[in-house]
């Protein structure tokens, strides 16, 4: 099996199936963990040119035939396209024929999707499945997944990114079972605001019904960040593929907040512009990227006092010294026992930060580019 | 944490389907099945829609709301209220059944009606993906989603049981208080031998229907049992148990599943939609594009789910409902017209 994508040629791993049971157990423990909320809004993306091999090549797979859709509800094409992609209908054929593609998406949709521990994701084409980066966690994982018919597939988790919450996993069971289906990547810069999109959520872990529907629209679509809908979340339907009316894949579940209308999904521009490390089984961001600062120290009453300054770390490139007595971060004290990590946990590495301290007798502010710390 | 942020879910942007122009769309679906819908109060308060089942006066509601109400009122079209009388209730689809006879006795004409029967033939277009539209006063819905899931039969989700373990006596056909001195409900008063006899003035005749009365709860919520031990009968107040955080956080999501209703589980089958409803819009039609009666909406589940009672359950359950109110005939038949006094 080749996969086209920056000429990588990913050989094909024989399935090993693992113990189920612990699969199980261990994933759905973290996914329900990780899908704790998170208003975490918006995260900045690194620079990566975007790359358009693997939607143009996907986009491909169409799902029904519109002209019949057309015929049948006495639509003109040019319009059946144009509510497809987010207009108003008019009438009630306009209506009803938008209902039809409605289902005629869900039915091969909710086939493509697959339970992944207390989470979901979605079989794309190239033998991989999408999913959220806080389900797979991390590369080179075993996972089974469920399919919409019961049956169990074996993958193996590849790249992610905990910033940009991508995540993929291969798929290294051999036969795919009969009833499911593929589902095609379109990038989601084409989507306008008001695209009519389906979410498909959490398939169940012992119930038949299938994962349920959810329909919405495009409210917001950023050139970089989460797309979001109004198609509700809730625990469990991470990873769980947001799909537009051409039947491809626009987005992944990711998080919400408190406001119903908050909905937010990994957009596949973010997949298809990170596509080449995710492949290559990269992990960014996360505990490898944590931010850096580089002292050990030691809390106290009166502040922080830094014990010993690591050797080419942002603490010694921005001059700190031992004995240094680091009593804020950014307006935030460091009085009264306060820790230093926990306050450093909430920086990403790159980011500069503006530390106040005792040097001597004199206070001092000094500004810090953080650093990333090594796995 | 976060601060506390007010759940924002009436103001919908422009590009959402929960704006009025996708709203709009279902206008004409409406249509008919808005004339059988009817806002009911409990003691002045908004607290669910009524669906007309019956052009006689008959109409069937969220049971729940009411418990326990001393004035229920059904507003009409032009805006007058009218104080109705409680029916039979449902107990576990969660029905009341509201007695409007004194309204058509009034107006001398019959109300608009679903018409159950003909639905019956006409077997509704129930499939994953159609639309469905929550018909309340305006001419558009107030919420338009689509089919989740068919209708499917679960008890309960595992998140939120609720219940209340009390040793009942097997052989006994009533809810008869086994041994309780080892059990944590001793300190309650509790004694063996006592008798359950209703859970929130809901009645309960075995043990089996008052774990069913308790698994409507939710965890931590206080209910009244009325005892009955000997000859005397006496109320307790008991805390419902289930899996609740004690921690305080209860459960961490549901902050942002906005707010839900009160009794949302055990219903026999449910037809689950994605149109977000507040719990006090409950009791409803649900309607289909083509404006066929899907349902009645029962319970707002999370915050990705609203419940609704599939057509063919409610019509059963409405005509048990009405045969029952026939069979046990009002106190003071002839006064009912008077009792439908205006109060605007």
């Amino acid at each position: 099996m080749h996969v086209l994508c920056g000429g990588a040629k990913i050989p094909r791993i024989s399935a090993r199936l693992v113990s189920m049971s612990r699969v199980w157990s261990r994933s759905t423990l973290r996914a329900v963990a990780a899908c704790l909320p998170s208003w975490l809004l918006l995260v900045l993306l690194p620079g990566v040119a975007p790359r358009a091999s693997v939607a143009q090549s996907a986009s491909r797979v169409a799902i029904g035939d519109l002209a019949a859709l057309a015929a049948k509800f006495e639509v003109p094409i040019a319009r059946c396209e144009q509510i497809l992609s987010g207009a108003l209908p008019r009438g009630r054929n306009e209506l009803s024929m938008l209902q039809a593609r409605i289902r005629e998406v869900h039915a091969i949709a909710s086939r493509a999707t697959v339970t992944i521990g207390g989470a979901a994701g979605v079989l794309v084409e190239g033998g991989y499945v999408l999913t959220a980066g806080h389900v797979t966690e991390r590369a080179g994982k075993r996972v089974g997944m469920r399919t919409s018919d019961g049956s169990w597939l074996s993958g193996i988790t590849l790249g992610g990114s905990e910033e940009t919450d991508t995540g993929l996993v291969r798929v290294v069971t051999d036969s795919m079972p009969e009833s499911c289906r593929v589902l095609g990547i379109r990038d989601s810069a084409e989507l306008d605001r008001g695209a009519y999109v389906l979410m498909l959520g959490f398939p169940g872990s012992r119930r038949t019904e299938g994962p349920p529907l959810r329909f919405g629209r495009v409210l917001r679509n950023p050139s970089r960040g989460y797309l979001e809908t109004d198609c509700r979340m809730c625990s469990g339907d991470s990873g769980g593929p947001l799909v537009d009316l051409t039947g491809r894949v626009v987005g992944i579940n990711s998080r919400i907040t408190r406001d119903l209308a908050k909905n937010m999904h990994v957009a596949t521009a973010t997949y298809l512009r990170e596509w080449e490390d995710l492949v290559a089984s990269q992990w960014t961001g996360g505990r490898g990227a944590r931010a850096f600062l580089g002292v050990e120290t030691r809390a106290g009453q009166d502040g922080t006092r830094i014990v010993r300054v690591v050797e080419g770390s942002a603490a010694e490139r921005a001059g700190l010294r031992a004995d240094d007595l680091i009593l804020a971060i950014d307006r935030r004290s460091l009085e009264g026992g306060a820790s230093l990590p926990s306050l450093l946990g909430g920086y990403r590495p790159g980011r500069s930060v503006l530390l106040r301290l005792v040097r001597g007798d004199e206070t001092i502010e000094v500004r810090v580019r953080l650093g990333a710390r090594d796995n | 944490m976060a601060p506390s942020v007010v759940v924002a879910q009436d103001v919908a942007a422009p590009a959402s389907k929960d704006h009025a122009s996708f709203r709009e769309l279902f206008v004409p679906a409406c249509a008919t099945t808005r004339n059988a819908t009817m806002r009911v109060r409990r003691d002045g308060m908004v607290r669910a829609y009524c669906t007309v089942v019956d052009a006689r006066g008959f109409a069937i509601t969220k049971a729940s709301e009411f418990d326990g109400a001393t004035k229920i009122e059904c507003e009409l079209a032009d805006g007058s209220r009218h104080v109705v009388r409680a029916g039979p209730v449902d107990a576990e689809c969660d029905l009341l059944l509201l007695d409007l006879r004194g309204i058509v006795q009034g107006a001398k004409r019959e109300l608009p009606a679903i018409r159950l029967e003909a639905e019956a033939n006409a077997s509704p277009n129930v499939e994953v993906g159609n639309f469905v539209a929550c018909v309340g006063r305006d001419p558009e819905p107030f919420s338009v989603g689509v089919i989740s899931l068919l209708p499917y039969t679960r008890i309960e989700r595992g998140m939120a049981r609720a219940r209340l373990p009390l040793p009942f006596k097997e052989e006994s056909r009533s809810a008869c208080v086994g041994r309780v001195d080892e059990s944590p409900f001793a300190r309650t008063g509790l004694q063996e031998g006592d008798v359950i006899e209703s859970v929130d003035a809901r009645a309960v005749s075995s043990a089996r229907s008052f774990h069913r009365a308790i698994r409507r709860k939710t965890p931590g919520q206080r209910v009244t049992l009325e005892v009955r031990r000997g000859v005397e009968l006496f109320e307790i107040e008991v805390e419902v148990e289930g899996r609740v955080d004690r921690s305080g956080r209860r459960d961490p999501q549901q902050s942002l599943w906005g707010r839900l209703s009160q009794v949302r589980f055990g219903f026999p089958e449910v037809l689950q939609h994605d149109a977000v409803i507040d719990p006090y819009e409950c009791g409803g039609p649900v309607v289909g594009l083509d404006g066929r009666f899907l349902g009645v909406n029962i319970a707002r589940v999370g915050r990705v789910e609203t419940h609704a009672l599939p057509a063919s359950l409610v019509r059963e359950r409405a005509r048990r409902l009405i045969e029952r109110m026939k069979v046990q005939p009002a106190k003071k038949d002839s006064e009912k017209g008077s009792k439908s006094d205006k109060t605007r």
